[in-house]
């Protein structure tokens, strides 16, 4: 359990320490939307799911924001550039646009 | 030739090549048209294109809210949540356009020449998916093979407007998508896979396969240890976009979220979500606080995971796997649980013949492709290994299911023989320069041509194999100017590998293979023109004299319905023309193809097996004018109702057991007999009246033969007494009775039809005195 | 008084004597009867034991002809009886009588076990033993079981009970349940016990155990080998071409005793399919795949030329050779099929 307590700590200090800025503002969106879909799925348990589809389609989106955050992330860490030779940060948020276009696209079609 | 000029040759012969092969492809599918016309075919196709003209009438809303009251009257059908809309949505998509830029094309065309278009298409992504694995030669040799390969033009000849028509293209061009996106990494590839992941599963039910495939292949990599943030950026884009998408297409519904078949999908991206959050805290801390974190973490999971399922399985959430799935693991499933599975002749298991019939010599190539991906053993290696593996389980359980397996039989194969190519037209400007090596590839160039034209004289005649052989020699040809780049690379990093030394040998094998190039062309053509090919809504036969006679009687019906009956006239008939009588005759059917309702189809079969006074009830309930049957025993054609009988028996035996018993129909001998020896229920049974009825007439006294059975029927036919003939079309194939009305004086019908028949000869013989 | 009693006595006498007269024929009848019936008795015993024994031999089964057959089922009857009429020689090629024989002979096998045996027999009569009584039934095709309930009399009157092989299928199972209904007794059925499967078991046991430890010892090594994965991989593709899912469902028989130039072990027919059938053509698909991946992989390692042109030449004559026999095949089974390679 210390081991644990001690490697969380050392982690967010890390985290704090090494993280690109522009990461960072991500990641506090990222955990935002976590929120959000776990209010949602405690939402859910309580009230049941009646609305099939507006439920669905809102946990959905929250998911895919939160995917599509991470690949975004993912894909602009300076860290990772060699593995991702073909995609500038530029690119990669112009997909990240295009992805966020087509999934609520869907989810407004989807709520019904 | 330097290498420079042959690498520019290349490019100007890549895209002919492709376009040949594409026009291969669309032309070899033709034959049904040549040989009759250009109509829809068989069953389902009907449906699709009666949906089609709606959808092109009506618009797409009209068409999404349809309800169908022609069909299965009196309950109606809601089309548009009942069907996979991809193929007449895609149609009349086509058709606009064409319309938007005034080719005035008939919705009926663009129906059927879908199929063998959407095949060029196929042909293309084949090659763009093998260049991915390969190089361009094995693509250019996957698309030449994939546009003329049986197993897949069985599904896509001209006028089978049928869903696998587009389906495929969708299957390949989605994997194509997929390895792309897993190569590169990119959002926007693993967005583009989940578009077209959307449009299979708008257009097929076998989406299912996509929907275990990609996560199977990214759960493997996981396994292999190969996990990258490639193939997380491409496999959750994919899910979570995938997902959501098709859950738009109303037939699937939230099956994405609650049947077992698409649950691997979400199980593996919640697994990738997590790895991928264990290597972020990875890139921060030591190895040695790292482990004590996982340790932590893979507890909580492990506890918050099992007590998620337990609760999830208990309260029913997540449905058991649909049957039709489920018959696809447990082989003896079907056979028990789901005979109307069992029965349909594409759900049959696979015997090796049909995979040779549909593949000739790829499929022991095909092998050989997947040997040679073990080698290479890259990501996207992996997932054609996978792809084979399990098409060729499936394909194994059910025939159907060939045509998800020919398309990575293509593609191996196509791998396995352009390396075979590379290997023997290679000239070996590295390792132990042979003394001869400029003569050796100019001489074994050479043949390849000179071997294409010959057999080109050969094969005249034969237009598409002859097409088919030069453009897989050009294939070869451009092979030959790949290779050379190719072989550079490969050679440098493998072991020590040695040029063919020996002239002959590379002419050996080169012939040889050519030769077999041609033979599967000839192959592929003989299998469809012979086997495929018949559209078996116009029958052909051969005459004794060796001239071919049209059957036209099924259209000829249709016809006469569509001209001669009311605007909401009902049409008795057995399931199997339910939907060509909707499309051709535009009546208002009781029971067809989507055989959703069982009770439905039994009520038919009660009908048309029980006596008159039976039937005639069940007929005056279900608002029945005419009655549509199919008798083969004129021109011998096998597939009539008397031979379908049995069927409609039993099914309606398990409705109504007090009402039909088979048996019943059965000789004490246990014989189905429609001679003498006719069971009583037999000749009083609706369906044989209806068949037999005038039938000894034709003949003259006694020497009536029904030609399908080989029976000598009596010379005293069945009498009618409800029914009234209506039309019977050229060769008695089809015969339509229209029923009667109640009689005006209130008599039992059969009294009164006794009774005008004894007026009639009354007054007859009164005139002949 | 004494003269009314004895008047008495006389009506009485008079009376007995008429009744006695009257019913004399049925009590004589009686008697008369009761020798043969207890002939019949006796007969009927011994017939019921005659084919115990014979059940007893043959394990529940009682072979007939035809002669047999009018002997069991002569009228002093308490037993009910069940036939098979079959064809088992080959000359027939009967596949479904050769299918349906071990399921039968199970449930008579089940049936024997049981306390109340002698209350039906289970027998089988050959086409070659008994081609009078398939006539007589006007029998035309085989298999078929007919069921014969002890009251009832033989009569050439084919309006049988008869076991519905289209409906029920060959398997012993609801053959039991079509007997249970008439019987009205459960027979068990058990399968003999199946050593191959149960040498499959342990072979797979002692599989999965050896590569759990090889797994913990070296597991790396192993699963991470490309070559574990290759072969399973390759073993299971060609299982599935050759057709081996067909014979998993279908259950055909592994090959025939070969006739008139026949071969045994290729069935006719393009849908039809022998269990030795699709393991030579699984060999011959492994053979060709083999030439390929040696013409792809081997050749180009072999250093001396002459060894190099000695294996292209073995390889694609291999491959030449192979591919023009499955073509052979295939002509078997699609008679209309026009091309060839090698042999005419």
């Amino acid at each position: 359990m210390n081991d644990i307590k001690t490697a969380a700590n050392s982690l967010l200090t890390a985290y704090i320490k090494d993280t690109p800025k522009s990461l960072k503002l991500i990641d506090s969106y990222m955990v935002y939307v976590l929120l959000t879909g776990i209010i949602q799925f405690v939402y859910v348990v309580i009230a049941g799911t009646f609305p099939n589809n507006a439920f669905l389609a809102g946990f959905i989106s929250t998911v895919a924001s939160f995917v599509l955050a991470a690949n975004l992330r993912i894909q602009t860490n300076p860290k990772n550039a060699s593995q991702f030779p073909t995609t500038s940060p530029e690119r990669a948020f112009a997909d990240f646009l295009a992805c966020n276009v087509v999934v609520h696209f869907a989810v407004a079609n989807f709520l019904g | 030739m330097s290498t420079e000029s042959s690498s520019t040759v290349a490019r100007v012969l890549k895209p002919t090549i492709l376009i040949l092969i594409a026009i291969v492809a669309i032309s070899s599918r033709l034959f049904s048209i040549i040989r009759f016309e250009s109509v829809i075919h068989e069953f389902d196709p009907w449906f699709n294109y009666r949906t089609t003209q709606h959808l092109v009438k009506n618009g797409f809303y009209d068409f999404w809210n349809w309800f169908d009251e022609k069909s299965w009257y009196p309950l109606g059908r809601v089309v548009g949540g009942t069907v996979y809309p991809g193929i007449m949505v895609t149609s009349a998509l086509i058709h606009n356009v064409l319309h938007f830029f005034n080719f005035p094309v008939d919705i009926r065309n663009v129906c059927v020449f879908l199929a063998p278009m959407f095949s060029g298409l196929t042909a293309f992504s084949a090659y763009l998916l093998t260049k991915e694995l390969k190089d361009s030669s094995a693509g250019l040799l996957a698309a030449a093979f994939l546009g003329v390969a049986p197993g897949y033009i069985s599904r896509s000849v001209a006028g089978s407007y049928d869903n696998e028509g587009i389906a495929i293209f969708l299957l390949v061009f989605t994997f194509y998508l997929w390895i792309k996106a897993v190569k590169t990494g990119s959002a926007f590839f693993g967005l583009l896979t989940a578009l077209f992941y959307f449009y299979m599963v708008s257009a097929w039910g076998g989406y299912v396969f996509i929907t275990n495939l990609l996560p199977l292949h990214a759960f493997t990599l996981l396994l292999m240890g190969r996990y990258s943030n490639r193939l997380y950026v491409s496999y959750s884009t994919f899910c979570a976009v995938g997902t959501l998408l098709s859950m738009q297409i109303p037939f699937v519904g939230f099956q994405p979220t609650r049947t077992s078949e698409h649950m691997a999908a979400l199980g593996v991206f919640g697994l990738l979500q997590l790895y991928a959050f264990a290597e972020l805290v990875r890139g921060y801390i030591p190895p040695k606080q790292f482990r004590a974190l996982l340790k932590g973490g893979i507890v909580a999971v492990a506890v918050i995971a099992s007590i998620g399922l337990t609760i999830l399985s208990f309260s029913g959430v997540i449905a058991p796997f649909t049957g039709r799935f489920y018959s696809l693991y447990d082989t003896g499933y079907a056979k028990i649980h789901i005979p109307i599975i069992a029965s349909v002749s594409e759900h049959q298991p696979t015997a090796w013949t049909s995979f040779f019939f549909d593949l000739q010599m790829l499929i022991f190539l095909f092998p050989a492709g997947v040997y040679l991906c073990f080698k290479e053993l890259k990501d996207e290696h992996v997932f054609i290994i996978l792809y084979s593996v399990f098409a060729s389980y499936f394909a194994g359980v059910m025939v159907r299911l060939m045509l998800t397996l020919t398309p990575v039989v293509c593609v191996s194969a196509a791998i396995a023989y352009s390396t075979l190519l590379d290997t023997y037209l290679e000239t070996s400007e590295h390792v132990l320069a042979s003394t001869k090596p400029a003569i050796a590839a100019a001489a074994t160039s050479a043949p390849v041509v000179i071997e294409a034209t010959t057999s080109d004289s050969k094969a005249t005649g034969k237009k598409t194999a002859a097409k088919a052989a030069a453009a897989a020699a050009a294939a070869a040809k451009s092979a030959d100017a790949e290779a050379k780049t190719h072989a550079k690379s490969a050679a440098s990093s493998e072991k020590k590998r040695f040029p063919i030394f020996n002239l002959d040998s590379r002419l050996l094998v080169i012939l040889q293979l050519t030769w077999f190039l041609f033979m599967f062309a000839w192959h592929c053509t003989y299998v469809t023109s012979g086997s495929y090919s018949s559209p078996s809504i116009v029958l052909a036969s051969r005459q004794q004299d060796g001239s071919q006679m049209i059957i036209d009687d099924f259209r000829e019906a249709y016809y006469w319905l569509r001209k001669n009956t009311k605007e909401d006239a009902k049409v008795m008939s057995w399931w199997d023309y339910g939907y060509q009588m909707a499309g051709m005759a535009n009546v208002t059917t009781l029971v067809d193809n989507n055989t959703w309702n069982n009770t439905h189809i039994a009520t038919v079969g009660k009908a048309m097996s029980t006596s008159e006074e039976v039937s005639y009830k069940v007929l005056r309930q279900h608002d029945v004018d005419y009655v549509l049957i199919l008798f083969g025993g004129v021109i011998g054609y096998s597939g009539d109702d008397i031979n379908k009988f049995l069927w409609m028996i039993r099914i309606a035996e398990g409705v109504y057991p007090n009402d039909v018993k088979e048996t019943n129909f059965f000789t004490p001998r246990g014989e189905y007999k429609v001679d003498h020896d006719a069971t009583k229920t037999m000749r009083e049974s609706l369906m044989y009246k209806m068949s037999y009825y005038r039938f000894a007439e034709l003949y003259g006294s006694g020497n009536a033969v029904d030609h399908v059975r080989n029976a000598r029927m009596p010379a005293e036919g069945p009498t009618l007494s409800v029914l009234e003939e209506a039309y019977t079309t050229e060769n008695w194939l089809v015969r339509i009775y229209k029923v009667k009305d109640l009689d005006i004086l209130g008599r039992d019908l059969k009294d009164s039809t006794a009774f005008d028949k004894g007026r009639v000869r009354k007054i007859s013989s009164l005139k002949k005195k | 008084m004494a003269v009314i009693s004895r008047t008495l006595f006389l009506t009485l006498l008079l009376a007995l004597v008429a009744f006695l007269s009257a019913s004399s024929s049925s009590t004589s009848s009686l008697f008369a009867h009761a020798q043969p019936q207890n002939d019949n008795e006796a007969l009927l015993q011994k017939k019921v034991a005659r084919l115990e024994a014979k059940a007893v031999k043959n394990k529940g089964v009682i072979q007939l002809d035809s002669l047999a057959f009018e002997d069991v089922m002569a009228k002093p009857r308490n037993y009910s009886m069940v036939v098979l009429f079959t064809a088992i020689s080959p000359e027939f090629n009967c596949v479904p009588c050769l299918n349906f024989d071990p399921e039968y002979k199970m449930v008579a096998a089940g049936w024997s076990k049981l306390a109340n045996k002698s209350q039906l027999f289970f027998s089988i009569l050959d086409f070659k033993a008994g081609q009078a009584i398939f006539q007589k039934f006007g029998m035309n095709s085989a298999p078929s079981v007919l069921y014969f309930p002890a009251s009832s009399s033989i009569s050439g009157d084919p309006s049988q009970d008869r076991y519905d092989f289209g409906k029920s299928g060959f398997q012993a199972e609801p053959f039991a349940a079509w007997l249970q209904a008439r019987s009205g007794v459960r027979v068990p059925v058990q399968r003999p016990f199946d050593f191959m499967g149960l040498a499959v078991k342990v072979l797979g046991t002692f599989t999965a155990v050896f590569s759990v430890i090889l797994f913990v010892r070296k597991g790396r090594k192993i699963f991470g080998s490309k070559y574990f994965w290759s072969t399973i991989s390759m073993i299971i593709i060609f299982v599935m071409i050759s057709g081996h899912m067909w014979n998993q469902i279908r259950n055909p028989p592994y090959s025939m005793p070969s006739q008139q130039g026949r071969s045994g072990f290729i069935a006719s027919g393009f849908q039809n399919q022998f269990g030795l059938e699709t393991q030579i053509i699984a060999v011959l698909y492994s053979l060709l795949t083999g030439a390929a991946i040696g013409l792809i992989a081997v050749v180009p390692r072999i250093e001396n030329p002459v060894g190099q042109r000695a294996t292209v030449w073995v390889c694609m004559g291999m491959f030449t050779l192979v591919f023009s026999i499955l073509i052979q095949v295939f002509k078997l089974k699609n008679p209309g099929y026009p091309f060839t390679l090698m042999f005419r």
